[in-house]
């Protein structure tokens, strides 16, 4: 079996998983039928085509405008939350810091400018993850698509000014 | 409940196939060979036309240890409604190659 074949066949073998199994009955005969399709490239486009047959056929039935709605909402309140908290972490240490600790903040800036504006809210929302998760899924992915935004800046940032460049 | 079935050509193309056989029960890939239809396209009118029970589906009890194919042919309503629609075999379009190298 050569690569194409294989890949045809991991291809449908996903879709099938990804159905209910009241559905799965339509991506096994398609994948069964990957076994009498002649050609790798061909097999490949027997299983692109069945793969997008399912989605289409299928996926309208479990994603109902409803559960779009309420998943798309679910992520903008995440990534709502993750902003607020990035905004009233770096609101409240901006407030702490020269107040209790400005000698430590004048000898260290670099550090407290990173405190301040990434691992405080990144510890906070990793937190904020943990514990959305099993409950609130899509608020979850929400925050996690904002934290990993902002260690995504925070790591261009270091790579192009270096990392005393963070200081506030 | 056949009425409201969206009759493309390619869906003619699929109960003219039936139709020339209708008592056979036929395989997904065989279909797709002599209608020209590729999986994309031929896999969504088998799924219409069983949902409107026009198509009735099977599993081959093949040789053991092989896994089982699916067969499909036309129910009693199918074939009324596909002759309905004078899809005799002689009118459908000429088929094109679904995939090259389709074995014998």
């Amino acid at each position: 079996m050569g690569a194409p074949r294989r890949w045809a066949s991991r291809l449908l073998d996903l879709a099938v998983r990804r159905l209910a199994p009241a559905d799965s009955g339509w991506g096994s005969a398609m994948l069964r039928e990957l076994d009498f399709v002649a050609g790798e490239w061909a097999a490949l486009a027997w299983a692109l085509g069945g793969a997008a047959a399912l989605g289409r056929h299928f996926l309208p039935r479990r994603w109902t405008l409803q559960e779009i709605g309420r998943t798309t909402a679910g992520l903008l309140v995440g990534v709502v939350l993750a902003a607020g908290v990035l905004a009233l972490s770096l609101g409240a240490l901006l407030r702490l810091l020269p107040d209790s600790f400005a000698a430590w903040q004048q000898e260290h800036a670099a550090a407290a400018g990173w405190l301040t504006v990434v691992v405080v809210p990144e510890i906070v929302l990793v937190l904020a993850v943990a514990s959305l998760w099993p409950r609130k899924r899509s608020i979850a992915i929400g925050v996690v698509l904002a934290a990993m935004t902002l260690i995504t800046h925070f790591a261009l940032y270091v790579a192009r000014h270096g990392y005393a460049g963070g200081s506030l | 409940m056949a009425t409201q079935l969206r009759l493309s050509p390619q869906t003619a193309l699929v109960l003219a196939e039936f139709l020339a056989a209708p008592q056979q029960w036929q395989y997904g890939y065989d279909i797709s060979r002599s209608t020209g239809l590729k999986s994309g396209t031929l896999y969504p009118i088998l799924m219409r036309l069983a949902e409107r029970a026009l198509l009735e589906a099977s599993w081959e009890t093949g040789e053991a240890g092989k896994p089982p194919r699916h067969m499909y042919r036309l129910t009693a309503e199918g074939l009324r409604y596909a002759r309905q629609q004078a899809l005799a075999p002689a009118t459908r379009r000429s088929p094109r190659p679904a995939l090259d190298g389709a074995p014998s």
